[in-house]
């Protein structure tokens, strides 16, 4: 047993799994998982990602176990990296434990283009995406939508882009939930949310948000990756953004509303930031129906970016840049799930869903292989593309992790390095970078970010997703 | 050296300030003589975030009262800000003066004039209630808000 900086005692069950009994704390309604190789746990004693955990095993409705996954690191309330299940008929949902960046994901578009034989065009398709598609913070005046349209991208999501061209029913089935959550209610997202977010369809934003041009650098389980279509040496888009000014109001609007109402609901939390409210509850109800419109405001974002890229793509390689959506996935999110007969709500803050081959959700095309997940790596590294497994229904409620993870504070990168001295490295190494602010390279710098391939290694391990593919950038456009 | 509590004679109230610790994610910090001077540096500092170290004064719009509810001082100054970050991001200005016309424990209701921002480019996101606080202090208070960037 192992006492870390918060005084949890951490068991080890298996080389990379520990778990915080329920005994740890007197508030605790089940214990909690964290998945973690022995680096990664050292690098838990630097913030406070298992205080808050242990905050989240004390949620009313929580059932099973908490779950870390190896990228876990705070969060405001819940942890980024965090996974954690409610009874819908007396859990509750938490505004906290999706995140202000509602169905922040990722997707990964597929070209049969060989990266030897567009080597020469790299800068250009790099140049032309960053004039194509807005990035950093704030807008773009250029797919500014009006009451009805925002309704419409609200309600159903990448489906209200098909009658525009912007996207195929064949995208559509490679999405999860088809890229429309059930039950959205427009009514239920504020004026001000939809103000922020009516003219930011189609741009990127800023943080950790991106669009990269990889090429598949190593096939992993060949099996595997042949059902999904990857094959060494190709050209592959990388894209990586969310919700917007949009989700961020959502969210804001109910911890807010959610925060006041606490005290006649009988709730009482260690955290504020955890506002909740019982699923069957008025107040419950209405933030699961803003929360999945925003999601489906964010899987019409991640579409309207995809079709400006085979828009670029067209121009410059014609009908041999074709583009195909592999898969998209979500890491901010709350959905309704069934376990063991349960109807539960799961949370997944920063992580990612990873069905395997036998859940239904899983799309037809890959019912042999399990469901894609995407995992990027900080800026400038590998990223991979994982298969979910059956296993992780029991060991993660179907979860894993989403990317690197924070190791250093946007100020501690900042102060370890330079936007300049980033931009040098990256070009050094062949990667074609747009970002207009030095600020934004440093603070995404590497050394900001855990060791990916560490963290993919300990999914693997853990049989939560099995490894199937490494892709390595080769152009980077970043807000 | 014992300090008295504001409004004790000998206190020095406590000059209007804010820095940004980013030891975590961006935490803002702010020392004032009242919640409601806190309230304003908080203003100043969104402006500072948007428009670098020396933010120009005053503003060119006409004066808009702006009024915020919370149940405590703490949620009030997350419930300002992100007031303040809702109207940079949606309608496209910055604040350029404030000035408290009242201030409570539940309510700050001010009047802002405001710098036009068009480009809207917010590197802050939202005012969170993790760890968020105001505490009264020989001389003022100090307050404290964690940031979504």
């Amino acid at each position: 047993m192992i006492a870390i900086a918060q005084e949890y005692p951490l068991i080890s069950l298996e080389p990379w799994l520990y778990e915080i009994p329920r005994s740890a704390r007197a508030d605790m309604r089940v214990p909690a998982r964290i998945y973690a190789d022995s680096v990664l746990r050292e690098q838990l004693e630097s913030d406070r990602s298992l205080e808050q955990l242990v905050n989240v095993a004390t949620l009313p409705g929580v059932t099973g176990f908490v779950y870390a996954m190896p990228d876990v690191h705070e969060g405001y309330g819940f942890p980024v990296g965090g996974v954690a299940a409610m009874r819908v008929r007396d859990g509750v949902i938490s505004p906290g434990g999706v995140g202000y960046d509602i169905n922040c994901g990722v997707r990964l578009l597929v070209s049969d283009l060989p990266l030897d034989t567009v080597r020469s065009r790299i800068e250009a398709v790099v140049h032309e995406l960053s004039r194509s598609i807005p990035s950093g913070p704030g807008r773009s005046p250029r797919h500014a939508l009006d009451d009805r349209e925002l309704a419409l991208v609200l309600g159903t999501g990448c489906r209200s882009l098909v009658s525009r061209g912007w996207a195929m029913e064949e995208d559509l089935l490679a999405i999860e939930d088809g890229g429309c959550l059930p039950g959205a209610d427009p009514a239920e997202v504020s004026r001000r949310a939809r103000d922020r977010g009516r003219d930011q369809l189609g741009t990127i934003g800023s943080g950790n948000h991106f669009v990269e041009l990889q090429v598949v650098d190593e096939i992993l389980d060949p099996a595997i990756a042949a059902i999904y279509g990857l094959c060494p040496g190709r050209l592959t888009v990388l894209i990586h953004t969310g919700s917007r000014g949009l989700g961020h109001q959502v969210c804001t609007d109910f911890v807010r509303e959610l925060d006041r109402a606490m005290p006649g609901m009988g709730i009482t939390l260690p955290d504020r930031q955890l506002a909740c409210a019982p699923l069957v509850s008025p107040e419950g109800r209405r933030y699961l129906a803003a929360m999945s419109a925003a999601a489906n405001f964010a899987w019409a974002n991640r579409q309207t970016i995809t079709h400006s890229v085979r828009e670029v793509f067209g121009r410059i390689f014609g009908t041999e840049g074709k583009l195909r959506l592999l898969y998209d996935v979500a890491h901010n999110i709350a959905k309704l799930e069934h376990y063991g007969g349960d109807e539960l709500c799961v949370h997944r803050k920063g992580a990612t869903r990873a069905f395997g081959p036998s859940a239904p959700e899983t799309p037809a095309a890959y019912r042999a292989a399990g469901q894609p997940v995407f995992i990027p790596g900080s800026m400038g590294t590998a990223s991979f593309v994982l298969a979910g497994t059956d296993a992780a229904a029991t060991r993660s409620f179907g979860s894993c992790c989403h990317g690197a993870g924070r190791a250093l504070s946007r100020g501690a990168a900042k102060r370890a390095t330079t936007g300049a001295q980033i931009r040098r490295e990256l070009n050094a190494r062949g990667i074609v970078v747009r970002c207009p602010s030095n600020t934004s390279l440093a603070e995404e710098a590497p050394l900001a970010y855990k060791d990916v391939e560490r963290v993919v290694e300990v999914v693997h391990r853990a049989g939560l997703a099995v490894k199937v593919a490494r892709l390595r950038p080769v152009g980077v456009i970043k807000g | 050296m014992v300090q008295r509590a504001s409004g004790e004679r000998g206190t020095r109230p406590l000059k209007a300030s804010h820095h940004f610790d980013e030891s975590a994610e961006l935490r803002l910090v702010i020392r004032a003589e009242t919640f409601g001077a806190a309230a304003v540096e908080a203003g100043r500092a969104l402006a500072e975030l948007v428009e670098g170290a020396a933010p120009p004064h005053g503003g060119d719009s006409e004066w808009t009262e702006i009024e915020v509810h919370a149940g405590d001082r703490a949620a009030l100054l997350v419930e300002w800000l992100n007031e303040l970050i809702g109207r940079a991001e949606s309608e496209g200005w910055l604040p350029g003066e404030i000035e408290v016309l009242e201030s409570s424990a539940s309510r700050l209701r001010t009047r802002v004039r405001c710098r036009s921002w068009p480009s809207r480019e917010l590197p802050v996101k939202a005012a969170t209630l993790d760890r968020a606080r105001v505490e009264t202090v020989p001389g003022g208070v100090i307050a404290e808000v964690t940031l979504d960037v």
